[in-house]
């Protein structure tokens, strides 16, 4: 007991000591839950660029890590100088202790800056600020465009091709179970998943409904959510999705089974190149995405166009009241977003810029630079993605669990999404 | 029947039941230390053992990530909070069961009442705390928490093993004249070592297996515990299952090889007990 | 005379002396109002508050109002009743009986049994999420494949489904925590007075006997430490639903501390999050108030039978 007693006084002595050493210099702290290896690329770069500056950034996963410490240390006045944003909802939680960088943009790169950046990205900065505030508090980094990925060598060994109307889906997919493949991987414990294939079914019915719906214009029961709402069901229903999808997550079981060529189909986006740029061993599937390309999904009833692409900012950075202070924060977040600090990024195939004027650069094959095009192509007529208030997509995380689980109607459950909607609009 | 070869037969029966439960109850463990050794094409068959195995996913955690840093702020901070822990507990318990403080009681119950508080809700006032005290990012700033946290419990299994104690001890404590403190050195603490080795391995795993506090707390990568690390390589190994199980074994392990180790000292010291007990 | 008196009457007789006496309680009382009871407050004052930090406004009781005519409050209520309900006696059970084979009947292998199980608990929470995630899922997971062999079709994954989800998740965790009552009652039976045992045996009790009528009644101190440790425990569960089922699909595997946390923390909620947390704390002082009175009260008689 003595001897235990005499180890914990060391130990707090050399805790409080080790505490009191934190030497001060030209220092930008960032919290994200990007990718660690890449954004240590990026801070090189960034580093090799302006060599007094030295950036310390600090990886989270996403839910609960980065959210919690996100929220603790917003409520105690202890944020980092930039972190990684998402527009809408995360953004607008903590717009009280953001700059608003419009100025500092402007004398970056320009007065009319904005105008390089895609419209549904644009779109999305102000998303949910309240009236009459046009500030910026969030820059974004990188975009993206929601696809179904589809395994192209299993598609070809069973003769089938990209579908082009549900029943090709359904037969797709049926071709796929048959042959021991999950059709298509729905990680649907994931709200973000779900709301990313609901996202895709409503806006064939009705493009941009969604957006209109979250801004209390159409009620979340019209009939184009309704039968969109219906056609989510289905996926379930009729096979397209796998059994016990409510059970999976997208991440990592979802990705890994898909990256392993054991599942057919996946509704993920842009940001699944990357998987090209990871560390050995790779499956072949996954090398130089020899085995995948994508589709948008096909008309899920009778005069209905095919999903449009929907997307948007993947993920932005904020400055701080902290970073604020600190000029180099900035100095930092501006590389980052459109410089030395997205080409890297850009070169691990991370995602799409949000800044026209970029492209990956370095080793990549004609397939991905092929594929890459195509979401570039896309990106400027893409569909809003995300939401506004928080509360709202929760509702509907809720709804689309519900309808798919069978414990709710669809009708019910998206009168659900509306009362959510309309105390969220009447909070503002 | 002789009577020695009934008893060997029930023996072997026992040992064998209790063998197959075992299997049953090892088969996660065995799963996750399976998928390390796969390599990505078996990763997903749906057996619970693969072959051939590789090591090559161990190789590649090994070599890439800091474990032996992370592995030493886990120590460092678990180590402290069980000897705050004990000895704060242990205070308390002998001043409630033997010494019999006026208010000791109500402390008590205000202290069993917390324990039971989900600690989701406590980590925005600590937070709040913590960035007053300039202890973000310190050890200290986890360790004192943390000893809060664990001691209700701690104190109140010592407090019912003290009171269990034989009472005539005590009484030959004071005939021999030792005060308090003395009596609490002598006489209580040896008397509870069951307990008091009972609750430094229960503190030692809470601590060691905590997550929500360590996020908000430990903001820096250098400063990060063992814990928080499984679920940031569940994104950097997505193509690559086995090595995450790889990883994620890893982590087990230390804890794993800790309790085989502290077993022992454990038995000895429920022996002890039940000798002057 | 009880030890305690005799202190006690020590303490009387100097004054200083009894103050210097709550020098035992001080470090205690120091850790607990400073780390606990300041932030408790904290919470309690916030619950009172809607909006968000700078621009808060006085709500009195609404955040209290809103989260008690939440359906999920209920839900959640309902899935813990279920979860102490199911997992405390569980696990005492089958801890119990393993206890007591690996004790009195193993003795070589002694050391190897009480380790092996007992590693669930000391398996990080988020190791075992991501390992049940898998044995629990259709198609790759080893659960649908080996149970179909003896004719049990797992037609989805039992986390995946509103009815069995909260199911799935206590079996999860029964199976971590299981080794921990094992390791109490072992503590319990290993302390057993050996001349208590050798009286009974005398007196003919033999086996089952042995076992219900001396040794159950004699591990009551182990019990009651469960108790209320399955308790806690079960107020305090938040990881294994998080990582698991994120309390879905659709709420229906929410509990207190999922609930809490997305309250306050994914809809930036701090006002209803907190509310939450302050009715917990009530239904746990009722919870620890009912120990004292029922448990609390046998708890130096029944402790141990000194022949």
């Amino acid at each position: 007991m003595r001897k235990l007693l005499f180890l914990a006084t060391m130990i707090l002595v050399a805790a409080l000591s080790a505490a009191s050493a934190n030497a001060e210099q030209k220092e930008v702290t960032v919290w994200s839950w990007f990718v660690q290896s890449t954004m240590e690329k990026s801070i090189a770069a960034f580093e090799k660029a302006h060599p007094d500056v030295k950036v310390k950034y600090t990886y989270y996963n996403y839910s609960p890590e980065y959210i919690t410490a996100l929220k603790a240390a917003a409520a105690s006045g202890s944020l980092p100088d930039v972190i990684g944003l998402q527009p809408g909802s995360l953004t607008q939680q903590y717009r009280e202790n953001l700059e608003a960088v419009n100025d500092r943009a402007a004398k970056q790169w320009g007065d009319n800056w904005a105008e390089k950046i895609f419209p549904v990205n644009r779109k999305q900065m102000l998303m949910g600020n309240p009236k009459g505030d046009e500030n910026y508090y969030i820059i974004p980094q990188e975009s993206q465009v929601l696809c179904i990925w589809y395994n192209r060598k299993i598609f070809e060994k069973l003769n089938l091709s990209a579908p082009k109307t549900y029943d090709e889906l359904k037969a797709a997919a049926k071709a796929l179970t048959d042959n021991g493949y999950i059709p298509m991987f729905q990680g649907a414990a994931d709200g973000w998943q779900n709301e990313n294939v609901f996202l895709m079914l409503a806006n064939q019915f009705s493009p941009g409904i969604v957006d209109k719906a979250q801004a209390g214009e159409t009620p979340w029961t019209a009939p184009e959510l309704v039968a969109a709402m219906k056609a989510w069901k289905g996926l379930f229903d009729d096979g397209i999705f796998q059994q016990g999808a409510l059970g999976a997550h997208a991440y990592p079981t979802g990705a890994q089974l898909f990256a392993q060529g054991k599942v057919g189909m996946m509704a993920l986006g842009s940001w699944w190149m990357q998987e090209s740029k990871f560390p050995p061993p790779l499956s072949e599937f996954v090398q130089n995405m020899d085995g995948f390309d994508f589709f948008y999904l096909p008309p899920v009833k009778d005069g209905n166009p095919a999903s449009p692409p929907v997307g948007g900012i993947d993920i932005g950075y904020g400055l701080t009241k902290n970073g604020g202070k600190n000029p180099e924060a900035w100095t930092f977040l501006a590389e980052l977003t459109s410089g030395v600090g997205l080409q890297e990024a850009l070169n691990d195939l991370n995602d799409l810029p949000a800044f026209e004027g970029y492209s990956p650069k370095g080793d990549i094959t004609d397939h991905v630079k092929e594929l890459s095009a195509r979401f570039m192509a896309d990106l400027p007529k893409a569909e809003n993605q995300r939401f506004a208030s928080p509360a709202v997509a929760e509702a509907l995380d809720n709804a689309l669990a519900g309808v798919a689980a069978g414990s709710i109607e669809p009708e019910a459950a998206l009168a659900t999404v509306q009362v959510a909607t309309e105390k969220a609009l009447a909070v503002k | 029947m002789m009577p020695a070869a009934r008893i060997k037969i029930r023996s072997m029966v026992i040992h064998a039941v209790l063998f197959i439960v075992l299997g049953f109850w090892m088969i996660p463990q065995i799963y996750m230390l399976s998928i390390g050794l796969r390599t990505p094409a078996q990763a997903f068959d749906a057996k619970l053992f693969t072959w051939p195995v590789t090591f090559d996913n161990f190789i590649i955690v090994i070599r890439d990530n800091p474990l032996g840093a992370i592995f030493l702020n886990s120590l460092i901070i678990t180590v402290a909070t069980v000897v705050i822990v004990v000895a704060v507990s242990s205070l308390f318990a002998f001043a409630c069961a033997i010494l019999r403080l006026k208010g000791s009681i109500f402390l008590y119950t205000t202290l069993l009442t917390t324990l039971m508080v989900p600690l989701a809700s406590m980590v925005l006032p600590l937070a709040i705390l913590l960035q007053n005290f300039g202890w973000v990012n310190t050890y200290i700033g986890l360790i004192l928490p943390y000893a809060a946290l664990g001691v209700p419990f701690a104190m109140v299994i010592l407090k019912s093993f003290m009171e269990d104690a034989p009472h005539e001890l005590f009484e030959a404590a004071r005939v021999d004249g030792c005060n308090a403190w003395q009596t609490y050195w002598h006489v209580a603490l040896p008397l509870v070592r069951p307990a008091l080795v009972f609750v430094t391995i229960w503190q030692f795993i809470v601590t060691w297996n905590e997550f929500f506090l360590a996020l908000i707390v430990l903001t820096k990568s250098e400063m990060k515990t063992l814990t928080i690390v499984p679920m940031q390589y569940s994104g950097l190994y997505m193509a690559n299952p086995g090595a995450l199980f790889a990883i994620l074994t890893l982590i087990a392990l230390p804890l794993i090889l800790l309790y085989v180790l502290v077993q022992r000292a454990f038995v000895r010291g429920l022996l002890a007990g039940a000798v002057k007990g | 005379m009880r030890a305690g008196s005799a202190i006690a009457a020590v303490k009387r007789r100097s004054a200083s002396r009894a103050s210097r006496l709550y020098l035992f309680v001080l470090p205690a009382t120091l850790l607990f109002v400073v780390f606990i009871a300041y932030p408790i407050l904290w919470v309690a004052g916030q619950s009172l508050y809607v909006g968000t930090s700078a621009g808060a406004v006085f709500a009195g009781l609404a955040n209290y109002t809103t989260v008690l005519g939440d359906p999920t409050f209920w839900t959640v209520v309902r899935n813990m009743f279920l979860w102490g309900v199911f997992t405390i006696p569980v696990q005492m059970l089958i801890g119990g009986v393993l206890a007591y084979f690996i004790e009195r009947h193993t003795h070589a292998l002694r050391g190897f049994f009480r380790t092996m199980f007992f590693l669930p608990v000391v398996t990080s929470v988020s190791v075992i999420s991501l390992v049940w995630v898998q044995i629990y899922a259709p198609y790759y997971g080893i659960a649908q494949e080996y149970l179909k062999h003896v004719g049990i079709v797992m037609a989805t994954s039992p986390i995946g489904d509103p009815k069995s989800a909260i199911y799935a998740l206590i079996i999860v965790n029964i199976w971590q925590w299981t080794g921990f009552s094992m390791l109490m009652y072992i503590a319990g039976i290993a302390n057993l007075p050996t001349e208590v045992l050798d009286a009974a045996r005398i007196d003919g009790a033999k086996g089952w006997r042995l076992a219900v009528h001396v040794i159950v009644p004699m591990l009551a101190p182990a019990t009651k430490s469960l108790l209320l440790l399955g308790v806690i425990g079960t107020l305090q569960t938040f990881p294994i639903v998080h990582l698991m089922t994120g309390g879905g699909p659709n709420r229906a595997s929410e509990v207190f501390g999922t609930f809490i946390f997305k309250q306050s923390f994914v809809l930036g909620d701090t006002g209803s999050g907190a509310a939450l947390s302050v009715i917990v704390l009530v239904i746990a002082l009722a919870l620890s108030l009912i120990q004292i009175a029922v448990l609390g009260a046998r708890l130096t008689p029944a402790g141990r039978q000194r022949p």
